[in-house]
């Protein structure tokens, strides 16, 4: 028994070997882009102890899933948008309240979550009687906001009935279950060594390049992002697909000004775009002309310049955005929070004068 | 894919079951493995305690509360099995054997039929112009139990025709029901093969321990590589089967057929291989069916435990090949109803059933069902072309067959089915360019590459068998490397056994 018991063990000791170092350096509970990319975990970032006191902040917004609808509701700013608005909501509240948040489960589908098929919804099935609301801030990613400019749904419904039957059904998906038999431990060694000597793996959708200077609380000069940031170029420097963008933006800000609201939209730059200008060889690299195309456009809303004051912001902070992840750190939330209520601020005096 | 489950059951069993190919029962094997043979040394009771205690462990992890079923179920059978043994009187020893059966069998009807005949009859009801509104009731199938239910029913009918004696052991019978390899997917054992083993001392053999192994890495290949993966392709086709025509739907029955097959011989070749590292013989429940070169030869060959015991227990019984032609055919489409039902409450598979009832008929009518009872090509490389014709028409009647057992409904099958004699359809082709390039070349490559390994051990109890013997062991080794980096590469598609269901 004792020489199978040996044998077996040596014959699976190099899957066993590889599947440790797995275990402890693959990073399962850090950002995305670690987890997708299957970089190594060198243990010396650490984005939740690191904004600690940022996550810990006591929820002081509302979400649309709390409320019951049973009167009229009043808040001073409703948001909603992909995963970076999950990102705001409590420092939105601190410059200026109350917060609405409308969460990304609820959101109109397909093309989920398609924030302006979801405001289209909400205006045709007449949510904003019931709930009023002075301010819609709409976010957005940079490299999917012209997808779903393109995709809006304007006959999209939304009623509150609905809201309360997707509350019940739509749930987060469950963490997937470690399996026995996966490549993770394969593509975790492989990818390793590749990114040695190139910036990507085949197999992974990250880039990992260096960089001209230090701009996260790690030793290394590096900056890791998503192949999607570089693949959207295709329609963000195309000036008609931009102008298109903005064209579905002024005709959702029409209808909500219909009902006396103001329409503000805030697209979250892509993090290769914001860290750009310090990638050390962008031969290979094009640079995103998306801004100065969206920059020109005539609005009628009321745009949250996100690149402009996170450009800034890099030039003088380090971790504007998470080293492991593709998105923005609790120091962007807080600075375009503060952002948002000075536009909010600078409007209002303009409509007083 | 359809199943008997309720989401709240099959969340529970994603975080508790011990699949064969998951981290618990990876930790489980080798624990069990070397305690029971440190125990070797001691009494046979021990192992036999240990066994037990494991398997009963084994079954919690899937769904605790029905583990009273299971030793109430046991507990049941290994009664009746002494009464009977002790029944003075022929009318005593019918009493105890009918209530076993009527017991065993009403948990089955109850756990596993009862919604499905309550719905049919209101449907039957329903055109008659009767409205009816009986309450179908919120119910979770037992795993295993059709499989533990049949173990118990072959011992008692066993006894009752004097084949055995009851087992006075409790402990040993409990180990026969309960056997953990087997006990939620089978094979089906019968108390004349595995009791006496159970009863007997295992002494701990290094070949035999090595060839389990070896079936056991065979096993999780043909699960984890083929299956897994060609059920994403059969679940995209199925799912969405609407959508789809011609050739592509040809294309989603096909690796559908590839999974069914990956799936559960794949797990019968683990069980096997578990069993055999505990010094058990199990019995083998598939023989290469897709190389059959009639349907009768295949069903002598698919799910052999099930279809022997239906021959055994309800075939011969009702008179077998016996008799007049319509009391042949009256028996062989009983059977086959039967095995289709026992697989699900669904009428696609009581349709499944009969369809292969109706594909051996002939052979049963003329008497042919005995023809092909060697290995097809034995002893050489190729078949001949008239085995090879053969062979392919098995096939694809078993194909057609499959798309009933595979489907939500009667009407989907039918759908499906016209939908796919559409070959001429132009959008079938491209929508099968995309599923093969979606399945990739690799892939494809390595469904071919198994059949042909399976082709050359055709002769073997399992294909890897004896391959390589006679190679040098570094050859053979890396071989077996190349297996076990394949799980790996191609596993992680987290499907669940198909027979788990029934």
């Amino acid at each position: 028994m004792k020489k199978i018991v040996l044998k077996t063990t040596l014959f699976l000791s190099p899957i066993l070997l590889i599947w440790l170092l797995t275990y402890f350096f693959y990073a399962t509970d850090k950002g995305d882009l670690l987890r997708l990319g299957y970089i190594w975990d060198k243990k010396e970032f650490n984005g939740k102890k690191l904004f600690a006191k940022d996550y810990a902040m006591e929820k002081a917004y509302t979400g649309v899933s709390e409320l019951k609808f049973k009167k009229k509701e009043r808040f001073r700013l409703m948001h909603l948008g992909d995963s970076f608005s999950k990102l705001y909501s409590n420092q939105l509240a601190k410059y200026g309240g109350p917060i609405l948040y409308f969460e990304p489960l609820l959101q109109a589908r397909p093309n989920y979550p398609n924030s302006m098929s979801t405001i289209c919804g909400l205006l045709n099935s007449g949510f904003f009687d019931t709930v009023q609301v002075d301010y819609v801030l709409l976010e957005c990613v940079e490299r999917s906001v012209i997808n779903h400019a393109l995709r809006v749904e304007p006959g999209t419904l939304l009623t509150i009935d609905s809201l309360m039957v997707r509350k019940e059904r739509n749930t987060e998906p469950a963490e997937p279950k470690e399996q026995l038999f996966s490549a993770r431990p394969f593509k975790f060694i492989w990818s390793n060594l590749v990114y040695l000597f190139k910036d990507k793996v085949d197999f992974s959708p990250v880039y990992r390049v260096s960089t001209t200077q230090q701009l996260f609380s790690t030793e290394e000069h590096k900056l890791i992002f998503l192949d999607g940031d570089i693949e959207a170029l295709n329609y963000k420097n195309n000036p008609e697909a931009v102008s298109r963008l903005t064209s579905v933006l002024n005709a959702i800000s029409t209808l909500l000004q219909n009902k006396g609201i103001k329409l503000m939209v805030m697209i979250a730059p892509d993090k290769y775009d914001v860290y750009y200008p310090y990638i050390e060889d962008k031969e290979d690299f094009d640079e995103s002309l998306f801004f100065n195309f969206y920059n020109k456009q005539s609005k009628n809303y009321i745009n949250v310049d996100a690149m402009s004051v996170l450009s800034k912001a890099v030039q003088i902070k380090k971790d504007i955005y998470l080293y492991d992840d593709t998105h923005w750190s609790p120091i962007a939330s807080d600075l375009m929070s503060q952002e948002i209520f000075r536009l909010i601020k600078e409007n209002n005096d303009i409509e007083q004068n | 894919m359809k199943s008997s489950l309720s989401d709240l059951e099959y969340l529970c069993r994603k975080h508790f079951d011990m699949l064969f190919n998951t981290w618990h029962f990876a930790v489980f094997l080798p624990i069990v493995f070397i305690l029971y043979w440190l125990l070797s040394n001691k009494a046979l009771r021990y192992q036999n305690i240990l066994l037990l205690v494991a398997s009963y462990y084994f079954y919690a992890c899937w769904d605790w509360r029905f583990l009273f079923l299971l030793i109430f179920s046991t507990l049941l059978d290994f009664y009746t099995g002494l009464k009977m043994e002790r029944s003075v009187t022929t009318r005593h020893k019918k009493t105890w054997f009918w209530l076993s059966v009527l017991v065993n069998l009403g948990f089955l009807a109850v756990f596993k039929y009862y919604n499905f005949f309550i719905s049919s009859f209101t449907e039957f009801l329903s055109p008659l112009g009767m409205k009816v509104h009986p309450s179908t009731i919120s119910i979770i199938l037992p795993v295993g139990i059709s499989f533990y239910t049949f173990h118990g029913l072959s011992y008692v009918v066993d006894i009752y025709k004097g084949r055995i004696k009851g087992e006075k052991d409790f402990i040993d019978y409990s180990v026969f029901v309960s056997f953990f390899p087997l006990l939620v997917a089978g094979p089906i054992e019968r108390a004349t093969h595995l009791l006496p083993q159970i009863k007997q001392k295992r002494v701990f053999n290094y070949d035999k321990a090595l060839d389990g192994l070896r079936q056991i890495l065979w096993g999780l290949f043909k699960k984890v590589v083929i299956a897994d993966n060609c059920a994403s392709i059969a679940n995209m086709v199925f799912n969405d089967s609407s959508h789809y025509t011609g050739v592509a739907l040809l294309l989603g029955a096909l690796f559908f057929t590839i999974q069914i097959y990956g799936d559960f011989s794949g797990y019968s070749d683990i069980a096997l291989g578990v069993a055999r590292l505990f010094g058990i013989e199990l019995l083998q429940n598939f023989s290469y069916p897709y190389f059959s070169r009639d349907i009768a030869e295949f069903w002598r060959r698919w799910h052999i435990s099930l279809s022997s015991w239906f021959r055994d227990y309800l075939y011969i019984p009702l008179g077998g090949s016996n008799g007049s032609n319509w009391m042949r055919i009256r028996n062989t489409f009983i059977i086959f109803t039967v095995s289709g039902l026992w697989h699900g409450a669904n009428w696609t598979f009581v349709i499944w059933g009969m369809l292969n009832a109706l594909f051996i008929m002939p052979s049963i009518i003329y008497k042919t069902n005995r023809k092909n009872m060697d290995i097809v090509a034995q002893g050489k490389l190729l078949p001949s072309v008239k085995e090879a014709i053969s062979m392919l028409i098995t096939f694809c009647l078993t194909v057609f067959a499959w798309i009933f057992f595979r489907s939500e409904n009667v009407a989907q099958a039918f759908s499906y089915i016209s939908r796919m004699l559409n070959f001429w359809d132009g959008t079938g082709l491209s929508q099968s360019r995309t599923i093969l390039s979606t399945a990739g070349l690799l892939f494809l490559s390595l469904i071919a590459l198994f059949f042909t390994i399976e082709w050359l051990g055709r002769e073997q109890r399992y294909a890897i068998a004896t391959m390589g013997r006679g190679r040098k062991r570094i050859i053979r080794y890396s071989f077996y490397f190349l297996i076990t980096i394949s799980l790996f590469l191609f596993g992680g598609k987290d499907q669940q056994f198909i027979y788990f269901q029934f």
